[in-house]
């Protein structure tokens, strides 16, 4: 393999490691973020003649996939829940944020709601991009992101959960 | 709800980050570490991404090549020189040598990475949790290939029909098939039920990682619950069919050592004569002319035997 291609990819995980790691970090934890970073970027590098030009949302994908394999292939997980469902963030577990109220809340919303609130929010992505991340159109994105934010809205007022039934607009 | 107070959502949230991207955490030598790992993945260079496919690539041999076209021709294997009279397993930390019991049958397990603890000396307890040593998936243990004079017939006419081959080497090939016995057959059989894999630790340039003492290079595992029981594939005569082939991924604990040459030889007791050597050669040769001719558009019937990763004896 050429020098000039590790080169380019050498540039590519050095821009986006911190932030793939940190994503894994919010869900597993930093111990853990450094292989499912690294397990992200490995997928990366076997994949580097076919990565889009900006990679970053493909990664994030990368890395949420390795997260729900890291899940779903542990026998004990799979007969809980479903890999998703058990996405967490320690560090808000553990009240690391100082919002003890937000955490409560979050601690309520659905996998689904937490991962599409994150990645506008934590990983600061676009809605073109988070849709690219999780493999959904713009416009299902955009659906997603506003009932998560009502809902964490309306936790966050008065602590009860909106039922998914309940109508979203007051 | 307005637009405004659904912002304040999203805002509190971004306040409240509980991992802040650090934009220089891919230079930490941490990260610089996992890099170097990473571009050392010869598995780089292939778009495809699944493991048994790039595998195969990373630890061909051109012998390995010959065996394997030969497959694609008719469906069999092939051998070469020596003999190993001292038993079936290699000395080289990079290799394994194996041989599959036909009466042993297992699930193919489907993790592709695990971990591994010792359970008891040469044996492993082993499970997608993160800890210890990391396998990957490569491969299942084959079963032996039955090969016939009638099989062989029916692969020259149809290597005939297709164009691969032409009649001269039809003929050829024909004669080397009527040189020689039917213990042949059996001899092969026998040979196709050992093999040996090769390239643990090769990180290329000529150059290999060899694993800490007590951890192999290659397990041989079955499923068992939530779990793998994993044993060292080296020297392992009875490897049940379909068990999952794992290779070890490298670690920091891993020391370099000079690159060994593969050797794949026959198991011990199993000779074939000059005439059955001419015939196994043959074979292999017209099938990568076929191969060659053909920019390797097999039918996928003919392709599948291919998709071993290692030599077949």
């Amino acid at each position: 393999m050429s020098d000039d291609r590790a080169k380019r990819f050498a540039g590519v995980y050095e821009d986006s490691y911190g932030a793939i790691h940190a994503y894994a970090s919010r869900r597993v934890g930093a111990e853990a973020a450094d292989e499912i970073a690294a397990e992200t970027f490995l997928a990366a590098w076997r994949k580097f003649d076919v990565l889009p030009s900006d990679p970053l949302p493909w990664l994030y994908g990368v890395a949420r996939n390795m997260l729900a394999r890291s899940y779903s292939v542990n026998g004990r997980e799979r007969q809980t829940r479903s890999a998703l469902e058990r996405e967490r963030p320690r560090s808000i577990d553990s009240g690391d944020g100082g919002d003890p109220r937000l955490w409560a809340a979050w601690g309520q919303l659905s996998a689904v709601d937490r991962e599409v609130l994150a990645l506008v929010a934590w990983e600061e992505l676009s809605v073109a991009d988070a849709a690219r991340a999780l493999g959904c159109t713009a416009p299902v994105f955009s659906v997603r992101l506003y009932r998560a934010r009502r809902r964490l809205h309306r936790l966050l007022a008065d602590g009860r959960p909106l039922s998914p039934v309940e109508p979203l607009e007051a | 709800m307005t637009p405004q107070r659904q912002l304040d959502v999203l805002a509190r949230l971004r306040a409240a980050n509980p991992a802040a991207v650090e934009p220089d955490h891919g230079r930490s030598d941490l990260a610089q570490a996992a890099l170097q790992r990473i571009v050392a993945d010869h598995r780089g260079s292939d778009i495809e991404s699944d493991a048994r496919g790039v595998w195969r690539n990373r630890r061909r041999s051109p012998r390995g090549v010959a065996i394997v076209l030969a497959t694609l021709l008719i469906g069999g294997g092939a051998a070469l020189a020596a003999t190993y009279p001292l038993g079936w397993w290699s000395a080289n930390p990079g290799e394994a040598r194996y041989g599959a019991n036909p009466a042993l049958h297992a699930r193919t397990p489907t993790v592709q990475q695990i971990s591994c603890r010792t359970r008891s000396a040469g044996r492993f307890r082993c499970s997608a949790a993160r800890y210890g040593q990391r396998y990957s998936l490569i491969d299942a243990i084959r079963g032996p290939v039955t090969l016939t004079r009638a099989k062989v017939n029916a692969g020259i006419a149809q290597a005939l029909t297709a164009g691969n081959i032409n009649s001269a080497q039809a003929t050829r090939l024909r004669t080397d098939l009527a040189a020689v016995s039917d213990s042949f057959f059996r001899k092969f059989e026998l040979a196709s039920r050992f093999g040996t894999y090769g390239g643990a630790g090769d990180v290329g340039n000529g150059r290999m990682l060899v694993p800490p003492p007590g951890i192999p290079g290659f397990l041989v595992c079955e499923n068992d619950g939530s779990a793998l029981i994993c044993r060292d594939l080296n020297g392992d005569t009875a490897a049940p069919i379909g068990a999952g082939v794992y290779v070890a991924e490298p670690t920091a604990a891993w020391r370099p050592a000079p690159q060994k040459r593969q050797n794949f030889g026959l198991p011990p007791g199993i000779a074939f004569t000059a005439a059955e050597y001419k015939l196994l050669i043959d074979m292999a040769q017209l099938a990568t002319t076929s191969s060659s001719s053909s920019d390797g558009a097999s039918p996928p019937a003919q392709a599948a035997p291919t998709a071993r990763q290692h030599s077949r004896h």
